[in-house]
């Protein structure tokens, strides 16, 4: 009987609730993918790399741009298919999904040798002609991709954050995930960001271009070591309980259960996220169990699911009770790294004040951070205040989503 | 010592929804003095509990079971217990209500939206409550040129590509 393909664990801070009152207690649920061993049975892969080729792309991003696709062109097999759509201002299907063979990668290169910097940026309609060409080779088999690079703002097509947040997160729930990648100092991280995290994917800032081959290559690797798809991290919510789950994670919340999408989890990936719950009084020795259940589909298609439970018992005078003071530490950083990057988009939008004011009011509501981390925050909250340059908010942002994402 | 709209105001809790809550027993019935009701600022701690536990589709009997026997300074604490979530701020909304599975595949769902995309603007589906006006309205489509600038135009023509075009040459160093 091999290892099962996704471990699944639970813990809290404290185990006992007071019986009185409400209590409010932290649970970590940590879905963990066994590492890789030797040689992986993989999954075809089925993407499209979506390049911006707007004015701003000139000079050496876009020809990072080219080395990076030709890098992802040389690491491809013959059980996967790639096309590629570039964008300005107009969208062009460079290739429509092909397999690889040596011909196919040699006129696909050909093709990327032949690209010129042009006008604006339809950065949506760029994805979206990248995601139908996924859509016509989609199978269940395969980890089905999008790859988006740009350098600068939607301008062209649709505009609206919120639109494409929403579509990404619908062609997610279809099938379809998508990767963005950032490049410079003057694209909207937090569109970026939101339909990534939206798309079931992973944000990238590329702070120079030359890193583009590189964190090309790290989305690449971790795609051709995907071990489980289309994972759901459950949560039924026992009756009188709120639960909340921090990091301002995309998820589906109901009365009666809480859903964390996973999607694409990749060989030896760690994956934490961090709960809030409130229990009701109730009496001495009586129980409240959280029971979580992690849903994936394996390679070969078939479904398995993983599951652990966290119990609360009631007692009375809880307050003296020993904390997991780690566990509260990692859980207070998740939350304040959301107010963060909350605050990025205040200060961003010209509200540095209000932004600074944002990050000391939760620095000071979180006992649970270590001196050290306090320290750094009210640091990060003075730098709001005298107004970040695009570069270093670009970096912070980055921070924050990192710590919000919990992956490893 | 607040009146209604101001206890309102406070909390971003209509003066009904305060009344409500007062009426099923989720808040203590306030003083009156003379016309007003006067709210302590108990109340306000209050309201936020409470939009916090409907905000984690807490029902609202559970919610006066947890409250009902807590007092203003046990409410407290479990404020400040917690990182104030500042929904009062701009938040990118992540919270998403549970959705029933997708009926129709991602291929389709793309169809769709290039096809909104290119159509012209739909029929009003709904009647109009009141009498529309009839004056001719005037949009324009805002488009950011770099962090706080932005174009504000009638229609998308030449001379507007070369305007966002310029705009981004201006911000790329390596040209």
């Amino acid at each position: 009987m091999s290892d099962p393909v996704l471990k699944l664990t639970v813990d809290c801070d404290c185990p006992s609730i007071e019986s009185a009152l409400p209590s409010q207690r932290l649970v970590e649920v940590v879905a963990e993918a066994a590492k890789p061993t030797g040689a992986v049975n993989r999954a075809g892969l089925n993407v499209a790399l979506v390049i911006d080729r707007s004015g701003s792309m000139s000079g050496e991003k876009l020809r990072y741009a080219q080395e990076a696709a030709c890098h992802v062109l040389d690491r491809l097999e013959a059980r996967d298919r790639v096309a590629l759509v570039v964008y300005d201002d107009e969208v062009q299907t460079l290739s429509p999904g092909v397999v690889i063979s040596d011909a196919t990668r040699a006129e696909l290169k050909r093709l990327i040798g032949l690209l010129r910097p042009g006008g604006t940026t339809d950065l949506g309609g760029g994805w979206l002609r990248g995601a139908d060409e996924v859509t016509r080779n989609l199978q269940a088999q395969t980890v089905n991709r999008v790859l988006l690079l740009t350098d600068g703002l939607a301008n062209e097509g649709i505009t609206d954050p919120e639109q494409l947040a929403r579509h990404a997160r619908e062609l997610a729930r279809r099938g379809v995930t998508l990767s963005t990648f950032g490049v410079g100092e003057d694209y909207n991280e937090f569109l970026l960001e939101n339909m990534a995290s939206q798309g079931g994917g992973r944000y990238y800032f590329i702070e120079h271009p030359r890193e583009i081959p590189g964190i090309f290559g790290r989305e690449l690797g971790e795609l051709l070591t995907v071990v489980a798809r289309e994972a759901t991290l459950n949560v039924p919510i026992p009756a009188g309980v709120a639960v909340e789950l921090l990091g301002d994670l995309p998820h589906e919340a109901s009365p009666e259960r809480l859903r964390v999408f996973l999607r694409d989890v990749f060989a030896g990936e760690r994956r934490a996220f961090y709960l809030k719950v409130l229990t009701p009084p109730g009496p001495v020795d009586a129980r409240v169990s959280l029971r979580a259940e992690l849903s994936f589909a394996t390679l070969d298609g078939r479904s398995q699911s993983a599951r652990a439970e966290a119990a609360f018992t009631y007692a009375v005078g809880t307050q003296g009770a020993t904390r997991n003071k780690p566990l509260q530490e990692r859980a207070g950083e998740v939350e304040i790294s959301a107010v963060a990057t909350r605050a990025l988009q205040m200060e961003q939008e010209g509200r540095a004040k209000e932004a600074a004011a944002v990050m000391r009011r939760a620095v000071a509501a979180a006992p649970a951070l270590s001196a050290p981390m306090a320290c750094a925050y009210e640091a990060q909250a003075d730098e709001m205040e005298q107004g970040l340059t695009p570069q270093k908010r670009k970096a912070q942002h980055a921070d924050a989503y990192k710590k919000r994402q919990t992956r490893t | 010592m607040y009146r209604l709209e101001e206890l309102a105001e406070a909390t971003g809790v209509s003066p009904r929804n305060i009344r409500y809550y007062t009426a099923q027993g989720l808040l203590p019935a306030p003083d009156v003095r003379g016309r007003f009701a006067l709210y302590t600022e108990g109340y306000v701690r209050r309201l936020q509990i409470i939009q916090r536990l409907k905000d984690a589709f807490l029902p609202l009997e559970m919610i006066r079971a947890q409250l009902s026997h807590l007092t203003d300074a046990q409410i407290s604490e479990m404020l400040t217990e917690q990182v104030q979530t500042l929904s009062e701020d701009t938040a990118i909304p992540q919270k998403e209500k549970a959705a029933s599975p997708p009926t129709d595949s991602a291929a389709d769902y793309i169809s769709r939206v290039l096809a909104k995309r290119s159509a012209p603007p739909p029929p009003a589906m709904a009647p109009c409550p009141a009498p529309v006006p009839a004056v001719p309205s005037e949009t324009w489509e805002r488009i950011t040129l770099a962090s706080g600038v932005e174009l504000h135009v009638r229609h998308r023509n030449q001379f507007v590509r070369d305007v966002i075009a310029y705009a981004q040459s201006l911000r790329s160093p390596d040209r």
